[in-house]
């Protein structure tokens, strides 16, 4: 896949740029939620983590279209989404799970998505039900889509908007936090779902779980106060935490960030004690290293 | 606009009018028509009561612009000013009808026709199309109550009170003014 962001060298490109950022930047107010980022991708899966407020939700609602940047230019399959005409142009291709999606809970899953069907322009009724029908099952819906929406329960409803986004098989799709209240099982059903659809498209996805990063996603953007402060792979995330990465019975003051962990020993990141043995480094670890690193 | 498009607002009527309210807009009208009944039965001129029904007419069709799903369906082809109309139309309908009765049952009123309700609706839909998202619609069904609030409370031949008074006195021009306003924000 291709995947560069802002300060970081770009890889070598195997496929087509589906996306392609320079400079966007986003502001509400005196805040600044997306900062000059610049961004490359094509096919495959991209994991933006990143604290709250780091400005991933306005960064993925610029890709959805739904928000327009102040500045910088965007290309979205090829196309400027600054244009009306190339914006539903890319709508068409588009899908997009927004964070916390509420739904209309009178009505079935199967209404639901096939709504949102209709409003995507797709007016064949007999294709539409098929695949509604293929999307509910795809996000393990099936023996519920007939059942209110307001009947199912949040890990459920999760999967009705997903499922909406699914439809159509959009070439690019956006999900803001998808794993959400889903269980262990709905994730790796997720995991399952997304994976087939990067083999044709670009799928970026929001998430604060960085085990769900590591196992979904080629690529891995950090965010934080609405820059992209890393890129690279879940591997090379680890990687950063690569020999500064330790554990102890006491706090250790220089650490640069400590936590207790499960079996009552703690786990620092930063720089290592003479004489320690390094710990073997998760995304965690990286993660938590490349946001106090960019601060 | 493409066929596609035009098809996908045909088909989209009737799950739009699904996923509407009602229960809200049944609710005052229920009352309108008490309210004005009762006013009418008096046999006196009942236009401050029409007057209020009108705003809340008109709020009632501007706060159906509410939609729960707004932030999934926020890029869908279909534009969010198409789904506005569609939602518009669904709920517009019945409040003429309402108005057409509440007028009928008013003697002597100076609001006869459509016109005053539809200028305030439209001026409601003006502000929701160019408000901040998150209290678009609260502040487009607000106008056309405050739009009357304040032309009541406004010293009469005032500057302020003259303007307010349009909506009533040249409610087309209006109209015309805030479908002008509501055009220059179809890509909101």
């Amino acid at each position: 896949m291709t995947t560069t962001a802002h300060s970081t060298p770009s890889p070598s490109t195997d496929s087509g740029t589906m996306l392609a950022a320079d400079g966007i930047t986003k502001a509400f107010g005196s805040l600044v939620a997306v900062d000059d980022v610049d961004l490359t991708l094509g096919r495959g899966i991209v994991g933006l983590l990143g604290p709250n407020g780091a400005g991933k939700t306005t960064l993925l609602r610029i890709l959805a279209t739904v928000l327009a940047p102040d500045r910088g230019t965007l290309s979205l399959l090829g196309m400027d989404p600054a244009s009306p005409a190339a914006r539903t142009e890319v709508r068409r291709r588009l899908g997009y799970l927004p964070q916390s999606p509420r739904l209309y809970g009178g009505f079935t899953p199967l209404e639901m998505v096939d709504y949102v069907a209709i409003l995507k322009e797709h007016t064949d009724r007999a294709w539409r039900r098929r695949e509604a029908v293929a999307v509910l099952e795809a996000v393990g819906l099936g023996d519920r889509m007939h059942k209110r929406i307001r009947t199912l329960s949040g890990g459920m409803q999760q999967r009705v908007a997903l499922a909406a986004a699914l439809i159509g098989s959009p070439d690019l799709l956006v999900l803001d936090e998808p794993a959400t209240g889903l269980d262990p099982e709905q994730r790796i059903a997720l995991r399952s779902v997304l994976a087939e659809t990067a083999h044709r498209g670009c799928v970026v996805l929001s998430t604060h779980n960085t085990a769900e990063v590591a196992a979904l996603c080629q690529h891995v953007l950090v965010m934080d106060a609405g820059r992209i402060c890393w890129s690279g792979t879940p591997a090379e995330l680890a990687g950063v935490a690569e020999g500064r990465v330790w554990e102890s019975d006491v706090e250790e003051p220089t650490a640069l960030r400590s936590w207790l962990t499960g079996p009552g020993t703690r786990r620092h990141v930063g720089t290592l004690p003479s004489g320690t043995t390094p710990a073997v480094p998760t995304v965690d670890d990286g993660y938590l290293l490349v946001t106090r690193l960019s601060r | 606009m493409t066929a596609a498009m035009t098809a996908a607002t045909a088909q989209a009527v009737v799950p739009t009018a699904r996923a509407l309210r009602w229960a809200p807009p049944a609710g005052v009208a229920v009352l309108l028509l008490l309210v004005v009944g009762l006013a009418g039965s008096s046999g006196r001129p009942a236009d401050t009561v029409l007057a209020i029904a009108a705003a809340g007419t008109a709020a009632t069709v501007v706060g159906g612009l509410h939609d729960p799903a707004a932030a999934l369906l926020a890029p869908v082809p279909v534009s969010a000013m198409r789904r506005r109309l569609l939602r518009l139309g669904l709920l517009g309908v019945p409040a003429l009808v309402l108005w057409w009765v509440l007028v009928s049952m008013a003697p002597m009123t100076v609001h006869a026709g459509p016109g005053p309700l539809l200028a305030l609706a439209a001026c409601g839909v003006a502000v929701a199309v160019w408000a901040p998202e998150r209290v678009a619609v609260l502040l487009g069904a607000a106008t056309p109550v405050a739009v009357l609030a304040v032309d009541r409370v406004a010293p009469a031949g005032s500057t302020v009170a003259e303007v307010l008074g349009w909506w009533l006195t040249d409610p087309w021009w209006v109209l015309g003014a805030a479908t002008l306003v509501c055009a220059a924000g179809r890509h909101r």
